[in-house]
């Protein structure tokens, strides 16, 4: 069993660390949109505004601005999110096929006091990680997910074997022995893996449920030959797709009857309130509005959605009532994408998320550490060696620049560069590529701590980057306002930068253990010298 | 606010399950009311003092999240004792236990008054 948890934790390891690092910054999406929009930090204080006034300003806006779009779509704030996100799907002959899939959308986002657009930095913010942990950005979409899916299963293969594999798990519950070479190496990937064994258990599985209906498509298209969007609708108990609507133009607006759209959405929901609002067609006469319910404050991930006609604001349908099956899908997507977590588990979830970051990385660079003794007999390292070598120095001492140099980029790229969000997302990915070359060049223990050290300078300079490029949003400042997601940003690129300069430090300072024949030798030359 | 006290119960119930073992009671040496305990006694208060946590967090937030706060703070606890306490600070353990709850305490009081 030993041999199934080595091979399917080193294949999927590089991959798995990326995906895990993603996903664990994805748990502060918000703080880090937050952060990356400092221009917003005014409005991280303001009072909530009502649904009502907030929806009606957006729609305002998309009349004058998207006017003709096929679909409008209006993301309300809320307690993490200040301002309101407006989408559209931009009609066929307004679409730029060189921005690929994103060019068919329009976006802007907008202060839902004063339905006004809000002057800030064009960013890509928190949503790049989230979707590149399961996206990764070049890919095409569905061959990333498949990617990560078969990644994420390769991952619950090697917990399980390594449950099974661990023979003292519970005599070796408290034990982490450093300084020992090889010893510490798997004491410490033990240690991280134990601790957060139930959530790393809960994050692996659930990451494959979120997934869960594209590993069989072939049974989706025997049942459903014409419309898989059918199967959706009735498997997540949504409301399904509208058909064609083509209706005359509207010549009345469609905001006559949103306050008693409104009205009826929280009679309806017991005083719920909409978190997302969709209006298909909006230039049409038989145009329809979907209501999305906010979350309540429990796990499941629920979608509860009324549809309206338009015109004259009568519900004309609601997603239909859960069953078991999907109640248990949206208890274990709920769980994975941790929605309802507040401040305190949030940060739990974070620290659970490092740790799974440390396990997937202590257990790479353990297979390197075992592999290195062998050749040790035998003196020359192999080719296998020095590819794991050089993958394990480019993604674990790598990507933390990556994330690092990401967020530099943010705060030093002009903000009226054309593009600048995929600049951004270019400049993470070049530093992974240089940090990913230097080691395939010069996979030694130097590269491994020159990198360590770079991300460690990266992520502890990032508070003083924030003070000097946009001085109003310091952390003092942050501090002084309540602002906790501006200042909890600095602190955590603190703190990780502290985390990095220590490992980096010990790499250094780490000398190799001593083979008995030569402490006898060394022990001569300490006594003439 | 019951937080701080949720955390202090967690980690004690932990550092005695720990300090109860045959492998790391040593470390109670220095202290005379640990070092007369026998391990079994430790190794009862801590399974107390873990259930209790466990307990204190259903009864705070309902079963479910109160199970997930209390595998967070078990695991936080848990990489703190492990990786930060034994290896380099082993003897700090035992006044922890008895100090910890005592300023959980504290700082729920004060936070519950405030």
């Amino acid at each position: 069993m030993a041999w199934l948890h080595t091979w399917t934790g080193l294949l999927a390891g590089w991959l798995l660390l990326l995906v895990f690092m993603a996903g664990t910054a994805s748990y502060y999406r918000e703080e880090i949109n937050h952060w990356m929009r400092p221009e917003l930090v005014g409005m991280a204080g303001m009072p909530r505004v009502a649904p009502e006034t907030a929806i009606t300003g957006g729609i305002a806006y998309l009349q004058r601005h998207a006017a003709r779009a096929e679909n409008w779509s209006i993301t309300l704030p809320d307690e993490r999110n200040a301002t309101m996100h407006l989408r559209w799907r931009k009609p066929a002959d307004e679409t730029d096929p060189s921005k690929g899939p994103r060019g068919r959308f329009g976006e802007a986002v907008i202060d839902p006091a004063s339905g006004t657009p809000v002057g800030m930095r064009d960013t890509r913010g928190g949503e790049f990680f989230y979707r590149l942990h399961f996206d990764l950005h070049y890919l095409p979409v569905s061959w990333a997910r498949y990617l990560v899916g078969f990644c994420a299963m390769f991952m619950l293969v090697a917990i399980i074997s390594g449950i099974i594999t661990h023979k003292k798990i519970f005599k070796d519950f408290f034990t982490f022995r450093p300084g020992k070479g090889q010893r510490s190496w798997l004491d410490f990937h033990n240690v991280s893996a134990v601790m957060a064994l139930p959530y790393h258990l809960m994050i692996t599985y659930t990451g494959i449920v979120t997934l869960m209906v594209m590993y069989f498509p072939w049974s989706i298209k025997t049942a459903y030959p014409q419309d898989e969007s059918a199967f959706i609708a009735e498997t997540f108990a949504r409301l399904p797709a509208p058909g064609d609507i083509d209706g005359p133009p509207s010549t009345s607006t469609p905001t006559a009857p949103i306050a008693s759209i409104i009205a009826d959405a929280r009679r309806t929901w017991r005083g719920g309130i909409p978190s997302r609002v969709v209006i298909h067609a909006p230039g049409r006469a038989d145009s329809l509005i979907d209501l999305q319910r906010a979350g309540e404050r429990g796990i499941r991930a629920e979608r509860s959605t009324l549809r309206y006609r338009a015109n004259d604001g009568t519900r004309i349908a609601e997603s239909p009532p859960t069953g078991g099956a999907t109640q248990t899908r949206d208890v274990l997507v709920g769980l994975h994408a941790a929605h309802f977590a507040e401040t305190g588990l949030r940060a739990l979830f974070f620290l659970s998320g490092l740790a799974g970051c440390l396990m997937v990385a202590s257990g790479s660079v353990l297979w390197a550490i075992k592999e290195r003794q062998k050749h040790q007999k035998r003196e020359r390292p192999g080719l296998g060696l020095r590819l794991v070598d050089a993958l394990n120095i480019g993604t674990v001492a790598g990507l933390p620049i990556a994330f690092a140099v990401y967020f530099w980029a943010n705060r030093l790229l002009p903000t009226s560069m054309a593009d600048r969000p995929e600049a951004e997302i270019r400049a993470f990915f070049i530093a992974w590529g240089m940090a990913t070359l230097f080691a395939f060049a010069w996979p030694r223990r130097v590269t491994w701590v020159a990198q360590l050290y770079a991300g460690a300078a990266l992520f502890a300079l990032l508070p003083v980057l924030n003070a000097l490029a946009t001085p109003h949003a310091h952390l003092i400042a942050s501090l002084r306002r309540g602002d906790l997601a501006m200042a909890g940003f600095d602190l955590v690129a603190l703190l990780l930068g502290l985390g990095l300069a220590i490992t980096a430090y010990r790499t250094w300072r780490w000398k190799p253990a001593q083979r008995p024949q030569r402490l006898g030798a060394l022990a001569a030359n300490g006594a003439t010298g | 606010m019951m937080q701080p006290l949720l955390i202090a119960i967690a980690f004690s119930g932990l550092s005695l399950l720990c300090l109860g073992m045959e492998r790391h009671h040593p470390c109670c040496r220095t202290h005379e009311w640990a070092a007369a305990w026998p391990r079994t006694a430790l190794r009862l208060a801590g399974w107390w003092l873990t259930g209790s946590s466990l307990a204190l967090a259903m009864w705070m937030e309902g079963p479910a999240t109160g199970l997930l706060h209390w595998l967070g703070i078990i695991t936080a606890a848990g990489l703190l004792l492990v990786l930060g306490l034994l290896p380099y600070r082993a003897h700090w353990i035992a006044p922890m236990v008895l100090l910890l709850p005592v300023l959980g305490g504290a700082a729920s009081l004060l936070a519950g008054m405030a």
